[in-house]
């Protein structure tokens, strides 16, 4: 009887437990992974009880998701730009309506301060 | 007699390698591209900002719920509370308060009035970068 000689093979790694880690990591990173950014943005406030003070400064009141009041003239955002890039920066300060989300005043924050304006403060007064 | 060899009985692993390298090419780019973040202790929708400012590293410990509630890690914190202890319960020069886009000017007003009172003269408020 003649037998083909045993085929000597080495002893390899087996894949399978490395390939069931990497899927278990996979799924891991892919659970606990966040693309978006959040950031921490400084925001200076001012009590009431400044308000004496804030006269001397140029006020913004946001009334609305689209508009505000600016030295009892009402003007829209893109109103508020352009008013905004005619004028030197300047201190001034933020007064919201009651109703207004924080999504608006912070809208609001963002357009004055991309003008070049970084003295803004928020001031707890309606 | 012929025995017939093992190759036959072999684990076919030639058809997964592409699998497995398209596995490993995703978990590079999930383990390079993204971050890990803890999650808020509520759900938050956290406002957009077009502004650059500095990323975030650990979630802030004050949260406002749309509703106007107050929490300090995750439990309820009176506004009175805040601005008395205030300055002991954060222990920082600029405290950072996680609102809701949706709060309103009405409920926000009182919270950072009540850390005025706690003698914090700024707040750090947790923004989302908008990536347009």
């Amino acid at each position: 009887m003649h037998l083909d000689p045993p085929v000597h093979r080495s002893p390899g790694i087996g894949l399978t437990p490395l390939i069931d880690v990497v899927f278990i990591l996979l799924v891991f990173f892919m659970l606990v992974t966040r693309f978006t950014t959040l950031q921490q943005a400084p925001l200076p406030i001012r009590s009431a009880g400044a308000a004496g003070a804030e006269q001397q400064l140029t006020r913004v009141h946001i009334t609305s998701a689209d508009e505000v009041e600016m030295s009892d003239r009402t003007l829209s955002l893109s109103a508020l730009e352009g008013w905004l890039d005619e004028h030197d920066p300047r201190p001034l300060y933020i007064t919201t309506a009651d109703p207004v989300p924080l999504a608006t005043t912070i809208d609001v924050t963002d357009r004055i301060r991309a003008a070049g304006y970084s003295d803004v403060k928020l001031a707890l007064l309606e | 007699m012929r025995i017939a060899s093992d190759e036959r009985r072999r684990p076919m692993l030639e058809p997964m390698l592409p699998l497995i390298n398209v596995v490993f090419l995703l978990l590079v780019f999930f383990m390079v591209a993204g971050h890990m973040a803890q999650q808020p202790p509520v759900e938050i929708q956290t406002p957009e900002s077009d502004a650059r400012h500095q990323p975030l590293e650990d979630m802030p410990r004050l949260t406002l719920q749309p509703g106007g509630e107050l929490l300090l890690d995750g439990e309820a914190l009176s506004r009175e509370r805040l601005a008395a202890e205030g300055g002991q319960l954060l222990a920082s020069e600029r405290p950072r308060l996680h609102a809701d886009a949706r709060v309103s000017s009405k409920a926000l007003r009182p919270v950072l009035q009540a850390l005025r009172d706690a003698g914090f003269d700024s707040v750090q408020l947790i923004t989302l970068r908008s990536e347009s």
